[in-house]
C-alpha cells in the first residue's frame, strides 16, 4: 500500500511540477506577445492608437498595405493594430476608451449612437452591396422575396443584414411578422443553412461566397437596390476633436490602400486565403466581386441611408431612441 | 479482481470514443459536420507539432491559474474574515452574496468596458469565478468547526494562533477543499468564455477561430483538451485532498 | 487540610431562569470531590462555573483563598467525549496544549494510562475508552492543580468504565491533584471521591464524607452499598 502511495504521490507531484511550468510558458507567451512591434521604434515619443478591425475588412487591407501606418509615424503616432470578432464588442471597446479607431458595418454605430455613446463617424467606404446577399438552398422553392412569406430566416441580429432584410421584404409588402427569424451568427448560421435547418439567409462575403461555392446556395437576391451597405471608420467625439490630422491622414490613405487592393487581387486572395483560412475560390469570389473605395461623409445618399437605419430600427422596436445620425458625424 | 476495479470508470467513454470511431468509418457520421477521434487527434498531432496546441494550452493555464490564484486567496481571506469577525460579516457578506447572485459570465462585457481588452478583463473574471465557492466553503467550514473542540481550546488556553492553526483550519479545511474542486470547474469554464472575446491566444480563441473558419477538428480539439484539462485539475485536487485528509481513513462514513 | 476550591453563594441562571442558587462548599487540597444528580440538575453548569469558561451570575468561587474568574492555567478538564483533534496523531494531541512539554514527557504520561504503543495512530483509529485515555493524558501533561471531570465515562461500556475508574483513582494517587468529578453513576462517584455532594433542587442538598471507606473501594462491601444507598435515596426521595 504505501509504495503505490509513493508511486502516486511522484505522480502527482509531476503533474503539479508541469502544470505550473506550463503556466510560466503561457506566461513567457504572452509577454513576448505584447512586446512584438515595439522593439524598433521609438516608441518614448509616439502616441499609441489602438485600430480595431476585423478580418478581411477595409481596415484589415489599410493594415495590409502599410501606408498609413507609416505616414502616422511620421506625424508621431503609432498604430496599434486589434483583432475583432464582431462589431459589438468592437464598439464596446472604442466608447470605453480602449481603442480609439475601429471599423464596422452600418448598424453598430447607429445602435451604439441610440444607446446614449459618444460614437463618431470619421470616414466611410464605397458600397459593398453586391457582397451581402439573401442565399436560399440549392434545391429551394423560394424564388422571390415573397415567396419568404412564412419561411425561416436567419442573420444575425444588430448587423447590416437587419436593415436589409426590412428593406427586401418591404418591396414584396412585408414584414419581420411575416417570417421566422432565428439569430444566428455567421458560424453557427452557417451550420443551419447547410444542414437544411433553416429557409434562408441574409449574409456577406466571404460567407456567402463560401455557401455558395461549398452548398451551392442560390442568392435570393444582392443588397443592391434595398441597401447600400456601407462601412464605417468610427471613433470617439473627444478623441476625434483632438486628432483631426490623424483622421484626415486615414482618409486619403486609405484612398491608397484601396486602389491597392484593386490592383493587387492576387495578393488579396492570397492573404485572404492565409487569414480567414479560405479555400482559394471561395477568396476569389469574395475579391471578383468587390471594389474597394472610400466615400466621403458628407455624401448624402450615406447620410441619409445611416438616419433611413437609424428611423428603421426605431419603428422595430429594436433601438429606443430617436436619433439624428448628423450629431455623430464629424464635420471637417 | 481489485486491478481491474480501476478501469471500470474508463469503460463508458473508451466504449463512448468505439462508437464514435466506427460511425465515422462506416459512414454514418458526416465527417465534415463531426470529425471522427482519429481525425481529431491526427490534428492535435499536427497542431502540436507546429507548437499551436501547446502554445494556446500554456496561455490558457497561465490564465486560469493567475485567476484562480487571485480569486481563491481573495475568497479564502474573506470567507475567513467573516467567519471569525461578526462585524467584517454585517459588513461584507450581503454585497457578497448580492454579487454572487449576478451570473458572472454576463458580467464579461462591463469587464472589457472596464478593464480593457487585453489580459486583465479576463484574469478578473476568473478570479470573480473562483471567488464564490472558496469563499462560502471556507465561511462554511470555519462556522461549522466542532463548538466541542473549539471550546476545548479555549479551556486550554491556546493562542489565537495555535486555535487557527491546530482547531479553526483543520478543521473547515474538507469544506475549503471542496471549495477547491468546484472552484477549478468554474475556472475553466470561465476561461473559456473570457478568451472568446478579444483574445489572440488561449484555448478559448483557438475555438472561436475554429468556429469562425469551420474548422470543427480544431473545434472538437479544443472541447477535448478542456475536457482533459478540467479532469487533471480535479484528479491533482482530489490527490491533495487525499493526502492532506489522510486521517479520515479508518472514520465511519455514511 | 488547607482548601483548595471553595465556592460562595455560587447562583448560575440563563435569561432569568436560574440553574443553581446559594451553593456554598470547599474542596480540600488534594481530595476528590464528585457531584451527582438527576440529569439537567446543574451539575455540569457548575463544574462549568469553577472551569472558567462561564461566569456566575453571583456569588465567588476562590482558590487558595484567592477570588478567581476565567480560565486559569492550573486548571484542566476532560470531557465525555474525547475532544480530541482528529487530524493530528496521539502524541501530538497530548502535546496540544504545552509547548514546553517534550515529547518524551508525553510518551511517559501515555504510558502510564497504558496507550505508548499507539502514540502514533490517530483518534479514529482507537476505542471510545483508549480516546479518553488520552484525553487523561493530555490533561495531565501540564500536571494541573486542579482536574475536573465531566462525566467522563459517560459514554463507556460498562468494563470500561471499570477500568477508567481505576485508572484515573491511579493517576490521582500519583500525581496529586484536586479533582472535581461529576458523574450521574452513584457507584462510580463512592468509587472514586472523598466527598459526594448531591445537586439538588438548584442547589447541593446533602453532603456525603466517604472517607471511612478503605481504598482502594470495594463495591461489595455492605458498607459501600449502604453509603450508595443513602445518595440514591437523596437524590430521588425528596
Amino acid at each position: 500500500m504505501k509504495k503505490k502511495n509513493t508511486f502516486k504521490k511522484i505522480i502527482y507531484s509531476l503533474l503539479a511540477l508541469a502544470w505550473v511550468a506550463t503556466a510560466v510558458a503561457g506566461f513567457l507567451v504572452l509577454r513576448s506577445e505584447s512586446n512584438q512591434g515595439s522593439s524598433s521604434t521609438d516608441s518614448k515619443n509616439l502616441t499609441v492608437v489602438n485600430f480595431g478591425y476585423q478580418r478581411g475588412d477595409e481596415a484589415d487591407i489599410i493594415r495590409m498595405n502599410g501606408q498609413f501606418a507609416k505616414d502616422a509615424k511620421k506625424l508621431g503616432y503609432k498604430i496599434k493594430w486589434t483583432l475583432f470578432q464582431d462589431g459589438t464588442s468592437l464598439l464596446t471597446a472604442l466608447t470605453s476608451n480602449h481603442i480609439q479607431f475601429g471599423r464596422t458595418g452600418n448598424t453598430p454605430p447607429v445602435v451604439s449612437q441610440a444607446s446614449g455613446t459618444n460614437v463618431v463617424y470619421v470616414g466611410a467606404t464605397t458600397s459593398k452591396s453586391e457582397s451581402s446577399m439573401i442565399l436560399v438552398p440549392e434545391d429551394s422553392e423560394i424564388s422571390s422575396i415573397a415567396d419568404l412569406k412564412g419561411k425561416t430566416v436567419a442573420y444575425g441580429f444588430g448587423t447590416s443584414s437587419t436593415y436589409f432584410l426590412i428593406k427586401a421584404l418591404q418591396s414584396a409588402d412585408l414584414t419581420l411578422n411575416d417570417i421566422t427569424e432565428t439569430n444566428l451568427g455567421q458560424s453557427a448560421a452557417a451550420t443551419a443553412f447547410q444542414t437544411g435547418k433553416v429557409d434562408a439567409w441574409v449574409t456577406w462575403d466571404p460567407y456567402s461566397a463560401a455557401a455558395e461555392i461549398q452548398n451551392n446556395a442560390k442568392v435570393l437576391t444582392t443588397a443592391k437596390g434595398y441597401s447600400g451597405d456601407y462601412n464605417f471608420f468610427l471613433s470617439t467625439k473627444k478623441w476625434a476633436s483632438k486628432h483631426s490630422d490623424l483622421i484626415d491622414l486615414l482618409n486619403k490613405d486609405g484612398k491608397i490602400a484601396m486602389k491597392w487592393a484593386n490592383n493587387n487581387h492576387s495578393t488579396l486572395i492570397k492573404t485572404f486565403v492565409k487569414e480567414l483560412g479560405l479555400d482559394e475560390d471561395v477568396a476569389e469570389l469574395q475579391v471578383s466581386r468587390r471594389t474597394y473605395g472610400m466615400a466621403s461623409l458628407s455624401d448624402s445618399t450615406i447620410i441619409n441611408e445611416q438616419q433611413d437605419i437609424a428611423d428603421v430600427l426605431y419603428d422595430n422596436d429594436m433601438i429606443d431612441t430617436k436619433i439624428n445620425v448628423k450629431d455623430a458625424i464629424i464635420n471637417e | 479482481m481489485n486491478k481491474l476495479k480501476k478501469f471500470i470508470p474508463w469503460i463508458i467513454p473508451v466504449l463512448l470514443i468505439i462508437f464514435w470511431q466506427l460511425s465515422a468509418v462506416v459512414g454514418i457520421l458526416d465527417t465534415k459536420v463531426i470529425p471522427s477521434p482519429l481525425q481529431v487527434i491526427q490534428q492535435g498531432i499536427k497542431l502540436t507539432k507546429n507548437g499551436t496546441l501547446p502554445k494556446n494550452i500554456a496561455v490558457s493555464l497561465y490564465r486560469a491559474t493567475l485567476g484562480f490564484l487571485l480569486g481563491g486567496s481573495i475568497g479564502f481571506v474573506l470567507g475567513m474574515a467573516n467567519a471569525l469577525s461578526t462585524l467584517s460579516r454585517n459588513l461584507l457578506d450581503s454585497t457578497i452574496q448580492m454579487i454572487r447572485n449576478i451570473p458572472h459570465l454576463a458580467l464579461l462585457p462591463l469587464f472589457i468596458v472596464w478593464f480593457g481588452i487585453g489580459e486583465p478583463a479576463k484574469v478578473y473574471l476568473v478570479a470573480l469565478g473562483v471567488m464564490f465557492p472558496i469563499y462560502i466553503n471556507t465561511y462554511n467550514g470555519i462556522k461549522n468547526v466542532s463548538p466541542d473542540l473549539i471550546e476545548m481550546g479555549q479551556l486550554y488556553q491556546l493562542s489565537r494562533s495555535k486555535m487557527f492553526k491546530k482547531i479553526i483550519f483543520p478543521g473547515a479545511l474538507p469544506s475549503i477543499l471542496v471549495g477547491v474542486r468546484y472552484a477549478l470547474g468554474v475556472m475553466w469554464t470561465t476561461l473559456i468564455v473570457a478568451e472568446t472575446v478579444n483574445a489572440k491566444s488561449g484555448l478559448g480563441y483557438m475555438a472561436t477561430d475554429a468556429q469562425n473558419f469551420a474548422n470543427t477538428k480544431t473545434l472538437i480539439l479544443v472541447v477535448v483538451m478542456y475536457a482533459i484539462l478540467g479532469k487533471l485539475s480535479d484528479s491533482i485536487a482530489k490527490f491533495l485532498e487525499e493526502e492532506l485528509l489522510s486521517w479520515q481513513v479508518g472514520e465511519v462514513k455514511a | 487540610m488547607s482548601t483548595f476550591l471553595e465556592a460562595k453563594n455560587l447562583k448560575k441562571a440563563y435569561n432569568g431562569r436560574t440553574i443553581i442558587d446559594h451553593v456554598n462548599f470547599k474542596v480540600e487540597t488534594g481530595s476528590i470531590v464528585a457531584l451527582v444528580g438527576k440529569s439537567g440538575g446543574g451539575k455540569s453548569t457548575l463544574l462549568r462555573l469553577i472551569s472558567g469558561i462561564e461566569e456566575a451570575t453571583a456569588g465567588e468561587l476562590l482558590k487558595k483563598d484567592q477570588k478567581f474568574s476565567g480560565i486559569q492555567a492550573d486548571t484542566r478538564i476532560m470531557f465525555q467525549n474525547g475532544r480530541l483533534l482528529p487530524w493530528e496523531k496521539v502524541i501530538d494531541n497530548v502535546l496540544l496544549v504545552n509547548d514546553q512539554s517534550t515529547s518524551q514527557q508525553a510518551m511517559g504520561l501515555l504510558k502510564e494510562v497504558g496507550l505508548d504503543h499507539l502514540s502514533e495512530s490517530y483518534p479514529n483509529a482507537l476505542s471510545g475508552g483508549e480516546q479518553q485515555r488520552v484525553a487523561l493524558a493530555r490533561a495531565l501533561i501540564t500536571q494541573p492543580e486542579l482536574l475536573l471531570l465531566d462525566e467522563p465515562l459517560g459514554a463507556l461500556d460498562a468494563l470500561t468504565r471499570r477500568n477508567m475508574q481505576q485508572l484515573i483513582v491511579d493517576l490521582w494517587q500519583r500525581f496529586k491533584f484536586t479533582g472535581v468529578l461529576v458523574t450521574h453513576d452513584v457507584e462510580e462517584a463512592v468509587k472514586v471521591a472523598d466527598e459526594v455532594y448531591v445537586v439538588n433542587r438548584e442547589t447541593l442538598s446533602e453532603k456525603f464524607d466517604l472517607r471511612h471507606l478503605d481504598r482502594p473501594r470495594d463495591s461489595t462491601t455492605p458498607a459501600f452499598q449502604k453509603v450508595v444507598k443513602e445518595i440514591l435515596h437523596d437524590i430521588t426521595g425528596d
